[in-house]
């Protein structure tokens, strides 16, 4: 079923489109990942769902559709009732994804408190049970982000983000602040997490090892337009796009290593 | 406790510093007190009633003399006696203080109810015509002259009409007027400052990260922007506090408001000095306890602060 359908949005200031005519869907379950490039319009088109946008940026034309109903015409307090219940984000930077002058726990029962009516005990149950889902230790309830690590900010995040089951969890380049081994942990986690919810997840990033392992389908976004979409196999088998396939062509390869170092030691002269 | 510890010898080396230079100015400023206190104006003085003063005051003393005794005096808590009323310089300025601090708790009170409900709205509807209206408050209050103000306002008020008092003390009446009077200069500073801070505030990706958890207007605004936003409003206040409380000296003398500023004022133009050091140190004193408890509202606003670092 399908839950996310964007149709033909164009993103632009007053002077510069950003985005143009992106066509794009996300079902239940499924995995889609956005690629692309620095400055493409990935995270644009991310935070145009949930109604994020800022100052000067609009929507010009499109339309969102969640389920049935169209997120670019809902008001604000409706839209809000989804967010962080029905439709989650994980954001790239985990020092901004929580107020630095509230407890984690305190931010993680807000939000349990704006979309439930559950009492205070039932939520702290929920709040250390999401913890522990993610492998957090029930102390980081009372810490403030600045006590964290990236890799357990980003763990918070995601537990914040999955604890009431949303039906679209949009991960924009989650992994992008965290070193490797980190950022394994932190999408095995989510994708976990995800398969347990059969939550559809737009999954925003330039990383295209961690495309090849979760997602299902690709949209390959390029100066604000996709240039290409396909299954995981098509693409990664038969890119057609010249972009997507430089894309490809530039995912280190673990056999190149012996090449590359060969090719390094001829260049520089001892 | 070490930096309990060392803010404590701060504020007792800025209590040397302070009570030094507050004497020597005052000693090296112009006019006689002793001709003050003889009327030597009105009588006829003899050379000997002035010398037999001087003596009595200490004042044929070389300075530093007068200072080491003075400050002897001070740690048993005795500021010395009034040149004029022949009163303990204590007793004066403890009778007027809890006045001044009135009239200044009430003043912020009136800040506070103009300048965060315009400073946000200014903030939330940017270049909008309460942000148009905010930005001309701010103008004015920045080119009116307090004293001008209260004048104009007494004017107003009082005379034509007359509504309140314009002049003394004893009813929460008397003490509207000069409340606004300070309240209004002040205002229009916060309300500018509380406006950029909060649209910084508002551009933080932790405000937008907030909203994409779906919480309420209301709830990212108070509990997020509002109280990220206050940080440099409290530190411009515990740096203008002391211009607060030296503000009210005009505005006492203003509207005859018998507080510590008005007494000040008589003491400075009768040549006082007990009064003038008294009143120097006292509120040197006071400055910088309240500066202490700006401090210590940092904590309050931004408890991470005080918290251990990242693991």
């Amino acid at each position: 079923m399908i839950m996310l359908k964007i149709s033909e949005l164009t993103i632009a200031t007053t002077n510069e489109t950003l985005v143009k005519d992106v066509t794009l869907s996300v079902a239940s379950g499924e995995w889609v990942a956005l690629v692309g490039e620095s400055g493409s319009g990935k995270s644009l088109t991310a935070l145009t769902i949930g109604g994020l946008l800022s100052g000067q940026v609009k929507v010009e034309s499109g339309s969102i559709t969640f389920g049935d109903r169209d997120l670019i015409s809902m008001k604000r307090k409706e839209l809000s009732r989804l967010l962080g219940k029905e439709i989650s984000y994980v954001f790239q930077d985990y020092n901004s994804a929580f107020t630095p002058f509230l407890s984690v726990g305190k931010q993680i029962d807000e939000v349990l408190r704006t979309h439930t009516k559950w009492s205070r005990h039932e939520r702290l149950g929920i709040a250390l049970n999401a913890l522990k889902d993610v492998k957090l230790q029930e102390s980081v309830y009372r810490s403030y982000p600045c006590q964290l690590s990236g890799g357990q900010l980003q763990r918070v995040a995601i537990a914040t983000s999955m604890m009431l089951s949303p039906s679209l969890l949009i991960a924009d380049e989650p992994t992008t602040a965290l070193d490797s081994i980190t950022a394994h942990h932190v999408l095995e986690l989510l994708s976990k997490l995800a398969n347990e919810a059969n939550c559809g997840v737009l999954f925003i990033t330039h990383d295209l090892r961690h495309v090849k392992k979760y997602a299902t389908r690709i949209a390959v976004m390029k100066d604000g337009q996709i240039v290409e979409t396909g299954t995981k196999e098509k693409i990664f088998t038969n890119p057609q796009h010249p972009y997507t396939k430089s894309l490809l062509k530039a995912i280190p390869k673990l056999n190149d290593h012996r090449t590359r170092l060969i090719g390094l030691e001829k260049e520089v002269s001892w | 406790m070490k930096n309990v510890g060392s803010r404590f010898l701060e504020f007792v080396l800025f209590l040397l510093v302070l009570s030094f230079i507050s004497f020597a100015f005052i000693k090296l400023a112009p006019g006689d007190p002793v001709m003050g206190m003889l009327k030597a104006d009105e009588v006829v003085v003899t050379e000997e009633q002035v010398d037999k003063l001087r003596e009595e005051l200490g004042f044929d003393k070389p300075i530093y003399l007068q200072y080491i005794n003075w400050m002897l005096a001070f740690f048993q808590f005795d500021l010395g006696y009034s040149y004029m009323t022949k009163q303990p310089v204590i007793e004066e300025l403890f009778s007027r203080l809890p006045s001044t601090l009135t009239l200044t708790a009430t003043s912020l009170v009136v800040m506070i109810v103009v300048a965060f409900p315009l400073g946000s709205l200014a903030a939330i509807y940017r270049n909008s015509w309460i942000d148009h209206v905010s930005r001309l408050f701010a103008l004015l209050g920045a080119s009116i002259p307090s004293f001008w103000l209260g004048l104009l306002l007494i004017h107003l008020v009082a005379v034509q009409l007359d509504l309140l008092p314009s002049m003394g003390m004893g009813t929460w009446k008397h003490l509207l007027l000069p409340s606004v009077t300070l309240g209004l200069a002040m205002a229009a500073v916060y309300v500018r400052i509380l406006r950029s801070s909060l649209l910084d505030s508002f551009g933080q990706d932790f405000i937008r990260a907030a909203k994409a958890r779906g919480l309420s207007r209301k709830r990212v605004f108070f509990h997020h922007a509002f109280r990220h936003s206050l940080l440099p409003v409290l530190t411009i206040f515990g740096v203008s506090l002391g211009s607060l409380l030296g503000g009210t000296v005009i505005i006492e003398v203003l509207f005859a408001y018998p507080g510590i500023g008005k007494l000040v004022v008589d003491a400075i133009l009768k040549r006082d000095y007990p009064i003038i050091q008294g009143y120097i140190f006292i509120m040197g004193i006071l400055v910088t306890v309240i500066n202490l408890g700006v401090d210590a509202s940092y904590h309050l606003v931004h408890p991470e602060l005080k918290r251990g670092k990242r693991r």
